[in-house]
């Protein structure tokens, strides 16, 4: 069997596929330009037939020096875990590849190209990821089905070193095999790909999503899985997967001065409330004039106003019911005039940026009116 | 004593007899596996990444296709051990497995085969193929169609003499993944009786020996048809014109003819000279057992040196049973030498009886070459014979005192009743 002789290779370039897709979701040109030259270097170095390993003593400290530099990345970023892990996980390959080459250590191989496979899921969601992949598993899936053959080969030759060398030419553990077995490992690999992917499929329609959100949520790492949404604070430069969060915030509907329903009309409706007007260190906060906001009550049914009516300027009401929120700014369209809230509370206006926060906590609805600028 | 016989020939194994057990093992990496794909699950869940969705998706869609693809192609495999009658200590045996795929559908890939269980149960200790193998037999089927019947090997060096038992194999596949091995295991057992491993002694040793023992018997080629000169003596009457020397007739100027040797083949017992075992502990009795298995080995070596002789070779090793007055040696396993290779392979050195053995041998027209274990004091004697001792260090020569006794028609007649 051929590709059977040939599994080295396969293994080097899944090897290579693997780093190269991490790569591409990392989207870091510096590990791309070290990691795949050294990599493409293995092959006559130390992995092909005429290579040499490193001396043991050198792998170790290769090994150590990969080791410090994980670690001196989770400290540095220790919101990004998952990307540094994965380097880490690159470095481990080449070292390996340079290291010798037993079945014990193609398995090690393969097994950490699956976690860089997933580290790069993690990473990032990008079109160019997901082509790679689409390269990177059936690849994958044929060497490792590869592997088992070749390991288990390389079992029983291992019983045939205690015989003498004349013997040991004699016997032929490779011999047990039929008909076609090229074409028929093929057709298995491709079956085996197909119903995976079947599985993947029906997993990927029937797995509960928002109804499992909040069972895993406590276990969440938190640079694991970021989800968007609203924060006092934003800190930019971290590097991470950014999901987009499905769950309904609050319940809106617009209408005009008549009194009808306009949402339709407007389309995609965006929405303004907070102003973080400070930035320092990496991160945008309220400013302290923010936060010294003149606190009023409002009475239900009794509208309060917040910033002046422009003549001319149609204005817009929005009705807003907030599903379980802690207290936080208000939200319109555009810039309120007046607002008013189903009970009594304590608010805060600004009426510089004519933002609006309210103490309270708990469903709430209120009424805003807006107008254009 | 002899151990029990092995089985001749090679013994097909009746499937509906054999036990046939099929397990599933999660080992390290199905248990890693595992592993992975519930925290995929929890990632994909907890971040509603899609890729990871499609990733867990295809971790679980891996195990059950590894699972439903290896485990039901592994139900429709059978496996036949054809384990050979015969072998040598030190020299490879090829134990051959015929495997047959009855599926229609599905080829079966990566299967080892290996001999399982220590085949030292309660009374067989001495029998478990661990203690006369280094390593287990293994052997590997790359793949075997549908329908299609594959015979893989394995081959390994036996390390002891004596009969060898197998009694259950293993097929298993980690196929496709890794993630799970399937095993089906088989019941049957089979027995190969190992030889000792020939010992050549030093070729001047081995000649000295030979001479020795033939010339105290007064071996020498006598007058026969054989092609071999012996020697010239006077024309008589009734000589063939054709035998007339007729150079060294007109040397001497008188008739003289050519005689030609007898082609009738030497007659030599080999006989081995066991210590006894029974009475002897600890490290007195490794060393025993050590110098009894080295002058079995000395003695297969000095029949195969004789069947170079073309001899005719008897066998005897008292305390034991066994004795085989010399015929010709047939084939290296087969005929008279693979008796006697059997006989020795079969010495069991628990049951030999010290009070049994003979301690004058002799009789017979005969040359006598006796082994010893170890041992420069010969429990065993015979008239003329060539001693050989076979102890840790080298092969010695134990010089023979006993002066050839003359031949008589009568004492040759009482020999061989």
């Amino acid at each position: 069997m051929k590709e059977l002789d040939r599994y080295r290779l396969w293994l080097f370039l899944t090897v290579g596929m693997g780093i190269a897709t991490f790569c591409v979701a990392n989207a870091s040109p510096g590990l791309t330009l070290i990691s795949l030259p050294l990599w493409l270097l293995a092959w006559p170095a130390s992995y092909g037939k005429n290579g040499k390993p490193l001396p043991r003593p050198l792998i170790l400290a290769l090994v150590l020096a990969a080791t410090a530099n994980l670690i001196a990345g989770v400290l540095r970023t220790p919101d990004d875990i998952v990307a540094v892990v994965a380097e880490y996980l690159v470095w481990l390959h080449l070292v390996k590849l340079y290291d010798r080459s037993e079945p014990r250590d193609q398995g090690q191989l393969l097994t950490m190209s699956l976690f860089l496979a997933l580290g790069a899921c993690l990473t990032s969601n990008s079109f160019a990821l997901a082509l790679m992949l689409l390269v990177y598993v059936p690849m994958f899936v044929w060497t490792l089905m590869l592997h088992q053959l070749h390991s288990g080969r390389r079992q029983a030759e291992a019983g045939l070193e205690e015989l003498r060398p004349a013997d040991r030419r004699r016997i032929r553990p490779d011999a047990a095999i039929g008909l076609r077995p090229q074409s028929r490992f093929a057709a298995l690999v491709a079956g085996v790909l197909v119903f995976s992917f079947i599985g993947a499929a029906i997993v990927f329609v029937i797995t509960p999503r928002q109804s499992m959100t909040t069972f895993v949520a406590d276990w969440s790492s938190p640079s694991v899985g970021r989800v968007s949404g609203f924060n006092d604070e934003v800190r930019l430069g971290a590097a991470g997967l950014l999901s987009e969060s499905n769950t309904p915030v609050f319940d809106l509907r617009v209408t005009n001065e008549e009194g009808e329903d306009i949402g339709q009309q407007l389309g995609q409706l965006r929405l303004r409330g907070a102003v973080l007007d400070q930035y320092s260190d990496g991160q945008w906060r309220k400013s302290a004039e923010g936060a010294r906001l003149g606190t009023r009550t409002a009475a239900p049914g009794q509208a309060s106003i917040v910033s002046g009516e422009v003549e001319g300027y149609p204005r817009i009401t929005q009705m807003v019911t907030f599903r379980g929120r802690s207290g936080g700014p208000l939200f319109a369209l555009y810039r309120p005039l007046e607002f008013e809230t189903d009970r009594a509370r304590e608010f805060r206006t600004n009426f510089r940026d004519a933002s609006i926060e309210i103490e309270d906590s708990g469903r709430s609805t209120y009424r805003i009116v807006s107008q254009p600028d | 004593m002899i151990a029990a016989d092995p089985p001749q020939g090679r013994r097909r194994i009746d499937l509906r007899m054999g036990k046939v057990s099929r397990k599933y093992h999660l080992g390290v990496t199905g248990i890693l596996y595992v592993g992975v794909t519930v925290f995929l699950s929890f990632g994909a869940v907890n971040s509603q990444n899609n890729l990871l969705f499609i990733a867990f998706g295809l971790a679980l869609g891996g195990l059950l296709v590894s699972g439903v693809v290896s485990g039901s192609t592994l139900m429709n495999i059978e496996v036949e051990r054809q384990a050979p009658a015969r072998g040598v200590v030190g020299e490879a045996m090829v134990i051959r497995y015929r495997v047959k795929n009855r599926g229609r559908v599905f080829p079966a890939f990566g299967l080892t085969i290996r001999e399982v269980g220590t085949g030292e149960g309660k009374g067989r200790r001495r029998h478990g193929w661990r203690s006369w193998l280094s390593s287990e037999p293994r052997a590997f089927v790359i793949m075997a169609g549908p329908k299609e019947i594959v015979h893989a090997e394995a081959a390994v060096a036996p390390r002891r003499r004596g009969p060898l038992r197998f009694e259950t194999y293993q097929v298993s596949t980690r196929f496709t993944f890794g993630v799970v091995t399937k095993s089906v295991t088989w019941k049957s057992t089979a027995t190969v009786l190992v030889h000792p491993e020939p010992l050549a002694a030093p070729e001047h040793v081995m000649k000295s020996a030979i001479a020795l023992s033939m010339d105290a018997w007064g071996d020498r080629p006598r007058v026969g048809r054989s092609d071999e000169y012996l020697g010239l003596r006077e024309y008589e009457p009734g000589d063939s014109i054709r035998q007339v020397a007729w150079r060294a007739t007109a040397r001497r100027g008188e008739l003289v003819v050519r005689e030609q040797a007898s082609p009738s083949p030497r007659r030599v017992w080999v006989a081995v000279d066991l210590a006894p075992i029974r009475s002897a502990e600890g490290e007195a009795r490794e060393r025993l057992e050590a110098a009894n298995e080295r002058a079995l080995s000395l003695a297969a070596g000095v029949i195969d040196r004789l069947a170079r002789e073309d001899a005719e070779v008897g066998l005897m090793i008292p305390g034991s049973g066994v004795r085989r007055p010399p015929a010709a040696l047939g084939g290296p396993t087969s005929g008279r030498r693979g008796q006697l290779m059997d006989d020795l392979a079969r010495v069991d050195l628990e049951l030999v009886d010290e009070s049994n053995g003979a301690s004058a041998l002799g009789g017979g027209r005969a040359a006598w070459i006796i082994v010893h274990a170890g041992s420069s004091k010969s429990r065993l004697t015979a008239p003329g014979a060539a001693h050989l001792r076979a102890d840790e260090r080298e092969f010695d020569e134990i010089p023979a005192p006993v002066e050839p006794p003359p031949r008589s028609r009568q004492e040759e007649q009482g020999a061989a009743a």
